[in-house]
């Protein structure tokens, strides 16, 4: 792959201008087009790959060039004059490292000239000592810090005493009591180590560029500079005092000092994460923030890469709404990068709305499910079938993690951003968990629910869940059927209201997918672009957060999934995740009130009794990730289950919040509650709900031509929710 | 089953598949990040059973010491 990009939306309207960020390696130029995505899967026994390109001009042939992606988060204090009269220095701060043995040196504070060594610096050494610099002087601790427990170190430098001095302090729990070890060397006297560049926080900078992060917390960063500073002295003249539990839930760092030295954080490191002082009776940073007066760098965090803008232009004027994208390419390669053309808020609608759910992208942009995890294999039953894609990405870690993936530190990510190139938002691509045949997952299994639209000449427009985030129901409320995606799995609360209001004010919603509604996130308040998940509790995840990080950092929700927080999904669409399992799907058996006349319609010229036995993503309808119906999770007494899947194989298995008690005959072929059901509900107003809870549903509507009863079956649906008045 | 498809990443048995060609060749997990992944152009397949086959007679033979003989 020699050419990658984004784009700085998401989604836009007509006329509205939007910045493409190219990033090209071996090659000199390449050209730009934009096209319109109708089927993505190039299975060659779907429907065939079809994108159409749009008559307009993007410019170019575009001169190539390499952009660098900055990956690690850091804190910066833009250099101030105050910082300019500093003659005697003493650094105070509580560390937790949680990366050692990493042979990289990991700064903790750098304010330091690489091309004059003029400067301090306190950082981690390959070895794990903790060391301070001044100018030319160094001074080492040989002693190993001890991985994720708190150290309380300082450094400092006296000038007239033309002393550096370094401490160390932390609990040994061991031997039940503080450990204390300090050094301090003579050196010259009054050494200037003054310069123009900025304070950084768990970074440093070489030739321009941020290095040598640090993995792990930082609290209570002070800088004194009285003028008999040593190890013993009272400290009262402060230059600069960071109080990181101020302004929490920002990127925002305060200086309680006084000399207003405020600074910014870069790429999201973790906040809301535990103190020094945090005690398990504290749950909610909102009600005690000094409890959380900590900062969790890590080396692998990434919410922008920065990159310069290549070219841009404006959509059309004369497009319809739909999912489009910007197609770079030259003799050797190519890369999509999609968007979303939505209607402009007053004009005309079409009636149909397919909701992309972008923020389930997020969740999945570049994960690493088949190159960093074992046990893919397993769960899919078959050999990982790599290609260009994925060796690009394990080639190429610093594109950024997804909620799938662990720090390098084995601890969860938080945050996943839209700033940067995502690999697998792309139509063609092959993911790992598709299940047998097409094995598309997210963006590009979503294209046959999109090549179905199409193929049936459906005017349908599209907007994404970061528009219904920040425009709820309004947004939604004057299309008669909403279409979701494969696998809607991330919901903020509202989008979660979005939908229920919509549904109980006559809409009419139909849930093609499996595993929806399943995890609450929150957005940034500064931008859509960037979600936060924290999978509390319980829920099939990576790995589990922290006790008492529970609560986002952007908006102080609690978090984890939807069903411990008061809504379910089966609440709101009738069924709710119950096993997942990526070799083959299943058929559907249809049920005797299937048959009842309330339901006709759906059933409108399907004489078949077994449905959905055959498909592009496992050879069946019911599969990969499967919801049902469970009257004590919240699906609606009126909801009528229309048919059920069985005969699944023992790689689906029971999802943890499910498997209270682990018992044997938790596999596909002996549970019970592990099948899908798909159901029909009609809401308030006339509103309804159909729901077919798998996310292989959507390759089995576009299996032989979208000629089979799966294809039927929707097509009635959509048919009836566009044209029945009121069900009876 | 279970045993031969789990284990440590490092060298763990993948398929390569080269874009628009139908042969899958035999490749190896590195075990970090960033490290290629290391492809063997000398194995290949021209589908995936008799793929899957010969990494289940190679892993077999790691884990029991003996060659599968069918």
């Amino acid at each position: 792959m020699n050419i990658i990009g984004y784009t700085n939306k998401f989604s836009l309207t007509n006329e509205e201008e939007l910045e493409v960020k190219v990033s090209c390696s071996n090659i000199k130029t390449y050209k730009a087009d934009l096209v319109k995505i109708i089927q993505g899967d190039i299975n060659e026994k779907g429907p065939g790959y079809k994108e159409n390109k749009v008559d307009i001009k993007l410019g170019g042939p575009y001169k190539a060039r390499n952009q660098k992606i900055p990956m690690g988060s850091y804190g910066l204090v833009k250099n101030n004059k105050v910082f300019n009269k500093t003659e005697n220095i003493l650094i105070s701060v509580l560390a937790f490292p949680t990366l050692l043995k990493n042979k990289n040196k990991q700064t903790i504070i750098s304010k330091f000239c690489q091309s004059t060594n003029i400067g301090f610096e306190l950082f981690i050494d390959k070895n794990d000592n903790i060391n301070f610099v001044i100018n030319k002087n160094k001074i080492i601790i040989r002693k190993t810090l001890n991985l994720k427990k708190w150290h309380f170190i300082k450094a400092g430098y006296n000038h007239k005493k033309g002393t550096i001095f370094l401490s160390i302090r932390y609990y040994d729990e061991n031997n039940k009591n503080f450990i204390n070890t300090k050094i301090q060397k003579k050196i010259q006297k009054k050494k200037n180590f003054n310069n123009t560049n900025d304070l950084l926080i768990a970074t440093n900078k070489h030739n321009k560029i941020n290095d040598n992060f640090y993995n792990g917390k930082l609290e209570s960063l002070k800088i004194n500079i009285d003028k008999n500073i040593s190890f013993f002295s009272k400290n009262n003249k402060s230059l600069l005092e960071l109080d990181f539990s101020k302004y929490l839930y920002s990127d925002k760092i305060i200086d309680v000092s006084g000399n207003k030295l405020h600074g910014r954080l870069f790429n999201h490191p973790a906040r809301a994460v535990t103190g020094f002082n945090w005690k398990e009776s504290t749950r909610d940073w909102k009600n005690s923030p000094e409890k959380y007066s900590s900062i969790y760098f890590h080396e692998d965090d990434l919410t922008d890469c920065k990159w310069d803008t290549d070219f841009k232009f404006k959509i059309p004027k004369n497009i319809i709404s739909g999912i489009y994208a910007i197609k770079l390419h030259n003799r050797k390669d190519e890369f999509y990068i999609p968007i979303c053309v939505k209607p402009k808020i007053h004009s005309r609608k079409n009636k149909i709305l397919f909701l992309m759910p972008t923020s389930s992208y997020l969740a999945y942009a570049n994960n690493r499910i088949g190159i960093d995890v074992s046990e893919t294999e397993l769960v899919c039953g078959r050999l990982l079938e790599l290609n260009e894609q994925d060796k690009f990405l394990q080639e190429n870690p610093n594109l950024g993690l997804s909620f799938y993936d662990t720090h390098k530190d084995g601890s969860p990510v938080f945050y996943s951003s839209k700033r940067r190139p995502i690999i697998n938002f792309q139509p063609k691509h092959i993911g790992a968990l598709g299940g047998e045949g097409s094995n598309v997952w997210q963006f590009n299994a979503d294209t046959h629910i999109l090549g179905w639209l199409n193929h049936f000449n459906h005017d349908y427009d599209v907007i994404c869940d970061n528009d219904l985030h920040k425009d709820g129901f309004k947004i939604l409320k004057n299309y008669n059927v909403l279409i979701t995606g494969t696998h809607p799995e991330y919901y903020s609360l509202n989008m979660i209201k979005g939908i229920e209001k919509y549904k109980n004010n006559g809409g009419r919603l139909m849930y093609l997918g499996g595993n929806g509604f399943y995890w609450r996130i929150s957005y940034d308040k500064k931008s859509t672009d960037i979600i936060e998940c924290r999978k509390t509790e319980g829920g099939i995840r990576a790995t589990e957060t922290h006790p008492g990080e529970s609560y986002s950092s952007l908006t102080g929700e609690y978090t984890g999934l939807w069903r411990r927080n008061s809504f379910s999904p089966n609440k709101l669409v009738g069924v709710g995740m119950v096993a997942q399992g990526f070799d083959v799907s299943s058929s559907y058996s249809r049920t005797q009130q299937s048959y009842n006349k309330k339901v006709k319609f759906i059933f409108k010229g399907i004489k078949d009794k077994i449905i959905g036995d055959f498909g592009l993503s496992g050879g069946g309808a019911a599969g990969l990730e499967i919801d049902s119906y469970n009257k004590e999770l919240g699906s609606p007494d009126n909801a009528i289950v229309l048919a059920s899947s069985k005969n699944h194989t023992d790689l689906y298995l029971m999802t943890p919040e499910d498997l209270l008690d682990p018992v044997p005959g938790i596999g596909g072929t002996e549970s019970e509650i592990i099948k899908s059901d798909i159901v029909f509900f009609q809401t308030k107003h006339n509103g309804a709900v159909f729901s077919v809870g798998s996310v292989a549903w959507g390759g089995s509507m576009a299996w032989n031509r979208y000629k089979n009863n799966i294809s039927k079956i929707t097509a009635n649906v959509l048919d009836g929710f566009l044209n029945i008045k009121e069900f009876k | 089953m279970n045993l031969l498809r789990t284990g440590p990443i490092k060298n763990k048995e993948v398929l390569f598949k080269d874009s628009n060609k139908k042969i899958w060749y035999l490749a190896a997990l590195p075990a970090n990040r960033g490290q290629k992944l290391k492809i063997n152009y000398k194995i290949s397949f021209k589908n995936i059973l008799d793929a899957e086959w010969y990494v289940f007679k190679k892993r077999w033979k790691k884990h029991t010491s003996k060659k599968l003989i069918i």
